[in-house]
């Protein structure tokens, strides 16, 4: 679907709920809308600018209320939402969005295809059935321990007066490439989307993959009971249809490519996240998720927290494993890769009204298969007769003695795991009194050692303010910001970064906000960045 | 300039004598009510340097002393102090005895209370009218333009009436007393035999009643589970203000509302943005009660940085935080479009147009370092096996098939890239998925038929 045709239905939903907002008098709606335009430079860490962005994005939302007529509290109650979005970069060139064999040294395929799209639109009923139901039709969120996710579909739950809700749910996943659609919401690992007036010649590209419907399911037990304790099961399962290529080189034999055209499982997790909590002395969080096509645990986190000094302080101790997984047509999930896993211990303060502050520190734990530092080195120095042999060895990761037959790759000798910490700090503070605020925030993380296990340093604080004047009509906003980064696989991308942010913001009515920002950034790489953006926002709530 | 410091010395002394001129004898000529606010005693201070006992009825307890836990209503410990943003700030500008009035004059809470038992709205007024206090006091508030003291102590305007020359001229300090912005039924309590002390605590033990009396969030949790029915259900708008659609109303003139800590840990601390995923993951609902689709739509589904997040010149240092956290990009960024969509652009992407190529540019190191041989400290196994997220925001399956698929028709060299005891659970994922099997397979490579 061309640009055209992407507007034609953004404009009919939005005719759609704008109707819906008016038949009846009782019903309460909401308007919002902002535009925000961008103007920045790409530049590349040599220093010439690669990228010109002109960015205008515009939202609109619209909400309609009570559309069964009055509202009468423990009755059923109807309601509609919508929002919009107009991304467009003027920045683009001809060349990188359309295709032909002229533009082919710059198209890139899948860029910018759906300048407007549906963020969420659906209708609702709530407490309908004397409590028992509720129901969502149309394109919306779920939010749980599986992610945030978005589907064009419905969703019924059922509240029981026993300690727990059902919700089923099904429709299609809101994918990249289809109308009105993002690819935000699909699976990792698929680079995918509409091929447009390239499909004869989608070969020319056979990592892109064609966007189709993706058939989606899920079902969800939530407790609904004591407030001092909940916890919501999840599982979701999504399917991949239509075509994908197979082999990413023309066959041999006769230059084709294969393509595989079966349903197949794009992703199926399965997943519980709780959270139990004593008012007076802490509470306990955790959630876990289970691949089922990895047939492994892709997230898992717990959180333990104490009140020492009620509504004062707070302390805590976290963990958070995750391994990365993708979408079941993608080829990355059967690669080697290991759990990322960040173990950290925090405190929150608030030593008096208006102050807080909050400092985290911990570890995160970077995992390989056997040590880089020596890897193989050992068995190949013993099955080497000279150097030639070793050098043989530690290329190709085989035996030589053997003939090749022995892989140190699949050696259980360099199957244990071998950790690269890296330091975390993490330390906030701000001050809020009526008319404004300033805040503090500072980041480290680092790793030690050599070149093996170290995989960078960032370091570096924003020191943020903001302040009204006239009666909240104009606001003074403003951010200074240091960071230092270091990367020993390239050192010569090492930097220190100095930058500011102007931002005054003018409120003329309550339902309406003009925001300019201007942000100036430095550092040896790339010299003088600049940004300016412009902000205007409503809402009106009658 | 040396008469200047002299100068600014004698202004100085001088106002200070003015001040004290003037705030000096109008202070020690008040009178002063007796200690225990029942004798028609009046005191007057003697000098200055003799400090006046402290009064009572103008703190929770004789001398402002602190009130025990147990007095206080149920949930102070978890909330010591209410909210701001339901129960504004008060000006009480009366002394009063509960304690003398309830213990030793044996009256009840709805003797000067009596609207409660019929109030059906948070802001409804239910002190008692000033005329309440004339039967005892001898006053007469009928005509409060034109309200007459009582005999004796006890009826005079500064005894309950407080400030300087209360009274004076028909004058009195006027009592702030905001609306809660609650919603609250006193009736349906009372028809329920709920006493006034199960909300407010011992107030009968109590001189001056505060906004410390007034109840905690945490204390209506102990009556009103999420899972109780009907119209006292403990869902947040039962008892918080509402927007049109249903979402907590959350900005009010004495601030923003913001959660507790103790409830399900979500406190908007300094450091809530980087924890909130625990929060929403666990209750979602619970987030919604607040927030509309639009807030978590402009972060997690945005066009434009939010800053908090990535903070300035974060395009020239996303590469390191990418490294770094890649877990954490994930939330919000499809990687095979959003990343690499930008970096294909700008050529650092190794299927970038030909015309966007950097010549002579490498993001990576050297390729005898990071790709070829030998199997080094700085080869990309190492960094892929760590954070293969990163590899997959830059390279698409062309550039990893090349090397990692099967020799022969897939076009590969070979290299096998799966973890030890890949095959006791590829059957699963093959019978789920076979594609990524068939993209670096063919379909009668022998090594699948575990896995088929």
């Amino acid at each position: 679907m061309g640009r055209g045709g992407a507007r034609a239905i953004g404009g009919a939903a939005a005719l759609a709920v704008s109707a819906l907002c008016f038949p009846a008098a009782a019903v309460d709606f909401e308007v919002a809308g902002d535009v925000t335009a961008q103007g920045y430079d790409i530049v590349s860490p040599w220093g010439g600018v690669i990228l010109g962005r002109r960015r205008v994005l515009s939202t609109l939302a619209l909400s309609a209320y009570h559309l069964q007529g009055d509202y009468v509290p423990g009755e059923g109650d109807y309601s509609a939402q919508l929002r919009l979005r107009l991304d467009v970069d003027f920045g683009l060139t001809n060349a990188e969005e359309n295709f032909s064999d002229d533009n082919l040294p710059f198209f890139v395929p899948g860029l910018n295809q759906t300048p407007v799209d549906l963020m969420y639109g659906y209708v609702e009923g709530r407490n309908l059935a004397g409590g028992w139901l509720d129901v969502r039709a149309g394109r919306q969120y779920i939010t749980d321990v599986l992610g945030w996710w978005s589907f064009d579909g419905a969703r019924v739950g059922v509240t029981t007066p026993f300690y727990f809700r059902a919700e089923l749910y099904g429709g299609l996943e809101q994918r990249g490439g289809l109308p009105v659609s993002t690819s935000r919401f699909a699976s990792q690992g698929v680079w995918r989307g509409s091929h447009g007036d390239f499909e004869d010649r989608a070969t020319l590209f056979p990592s892109y993959q064609f966007a189709s419907p993706a058939p989606a399911i899920g079902v969800a037990l939530e407790s609904d009971g004591p407030n001092w304790i909940h916890g919501r099961f999840t599982y979701r399962r999504v399917w991949n249809t239509g075509s994908a290529f197979l082999g990413q080189f023309p066959s041999p034999i006769d230059g084709s490519y294969e393509t595989f055209d079966d349903l197949r499982v794009s992703s199926e997790r399965i997943g519980y996240a709780g959270s139990a909590f004593l008012t007076e002395l802490g509470s306990v969080k955790g959630g876990v998720s289970y691949d089922l096509v990895n047939d492994q645990i892709n997230r898992a986190y717990g959180t333990m927290e104490f009140f020492p000094i009620p509504d004062k302080v707070t302390t805590g101790v976290d963990v958070d494993f995750y391994v990365p997984t993708f979408d079941g047509d993608s080829i990355w999930n059967w690669f080697t890769r290991n759990p990322v896993v960040t173990a950290t211990a925090r405190v929150s303060a608030l030593p008096y009204e208006g102050l807080e502050t909050s400092l985290q520190v911990g570890t995160r734990l970077w995992m390989a298969d056997g040590d880089p530092a020596d890897w193989a080195r050992a068995q190949c120095a013993a099955s080497s007769t000279d150097q030639v042999q070793l050098d043989r060895c530690l290329r190709d990761g085989v035996d030589p003695s053997v003939g090749g037959e022995r892989n140190f790759a699949r050696d259980e000798a360099n199957r244990s795991t071998h950790a690269a910490p890296d330091l975390l700090l993490d330390a906030a503070t701000r001050y809020r009194w009526g008319t404004g605020r300033v805040g503090l925030t500072g980041h480290l993380q680092s790793g030690f050692g050599s070149d093996a296990s170290n995989r960078g340093r960032r370091v570096g604080g924003v020191l943020s303010a903001r302040q009204s004047l006239a009666g909240e009509v104009v606001w003074l906003g403003g951010r200074v910001s240091v960071y230092d980064w270091d990367d020993p696989l390239r050192p010569n991308r090492h930097a220190t970064s100095f930058g500011y942010v102007l931002a005054p913001e003018w409120r003329p009515w309550r339902f309406a906000t003009l925001r300019m920002e201007w942000e100036h950034n430095t550092n040896r790489l790339v010299g003088q960045r600049y940004r300016a953006l412009g902000y205007v926002a409503f809402e009106v709530v009658p | 300039m040396s008469r200047l410091p002299a100068a600014f010395v004698l202004w100085l002394a001088c106002g200070l004598a003015a001040l004290i001129a003037g705030l000096g004898p109008t202070a020690l000529a008040q009178t002063a009510p007796s200690p225990d606010g029942t004798a028609s005693a009046s005191i007057p201070v003697a000098s200055a340097s003799a400090a006046p006992p402290p009064l009572h009825g103008v703190a929770p307890l004789y001398g402002d002393v602190e009130v025990p836990l147990g007095w206080m209503p149920p949930g102070t410990q978890a909330s010591p102090v209410p909210s701001d943003e339901i129960f504004p700030p008060q000006t009480i500008s009366i002394r009063f005895n509960h304690q003398l009035h309830m213990v030793r004059m044996k009256m009840r809470c709805a003797s000067c209370h009596p609207g409660a038992k019929t109030s059906e709205r948070s802001a409804d007024r239910l002190l008692p009218a000033a005329t309440k206090c004339d039967n005892c006091h001898g006053t007469d508030h009928r005509d409060l333009l034109a309200v007459k003291p009582g005999k004796g102590d006890t009826g005079a305007c500064g005894f309950c009436h407080l400030g300087q020359d209360a009274g004076t001229g028909g004058r009195v300090a006027k009592l702030v007393l905001p609306a809660p912005n609650l919603r609250f039924s006193h009736k349906a309590h009372y028809l329920r035999n709920i006493s006034c002390g199960h909300c407010h605590g011992n107030v009968e033990k109590l001189e001056l009643a505060t906004r410390q009396q007034l109840p905690r969030m945490a204390g209506c949790f102990t009556c009103h589970p999420k899972s109780s029915r009907g119209k006292a259900k403990g869902d947040c708008i039962t008892c918080h203000v509402t927007r049109p659609g249903g979402t907590m109303k959350t900005s009010f003139s004495t601030g923003q509302l913001l959660p507790p800590m103790w409830l399900h840990g979500a406190a908007h601390t300094p450091d809530f943005l980087a924890r909130h995923k625990v929060v929403a993951g666990a209750n979602s609902a619970m987030c919604g009660s607040c927030h509309q689709d639009r807030f978590c739509t402009d972060c997690h589904d945005g066009r434009v940085r939010p800053r908090d997040v990535h903070p300035g010149d974060y395009i020239s240092m996303h590469a390191i935080e990418a490294q770094q956290a890649s877990s954490s990009c994930t939330s919000c960024h499809q990687l095979q479009s959003f990343c690499a969509d930008c970096h294909r652009r700008v050529g650092v992407g190794r299927d970038s147009p030909s015309a966007r190529r950097l010549a002579g540019r490498r993001f990576h190191p050297p390729p005898s370092e990071f790709t070829t041989a030998p199997r080094g400290p700085r080869h990309h196994a190492w960094e892929a096996q760590r954070n293969l997220n990163a590899c997959v925001s830059c390279h698409v399956e062309r550039d990893c098939v090349t090397c990692h698929a099967t020799k022969g028709i897939r076009g590969g060299a070979g290299v096998n890239p799966h973890p030890v005891g890949f095959t006791s659970r590829c059957d699963a994922a093959f019978s789920r998925n076979p594609r990524p099997c068939l993209v670096c397979h063919a379909p009668t490579d022998p090594v699948l038929t575990p896995c088929q």
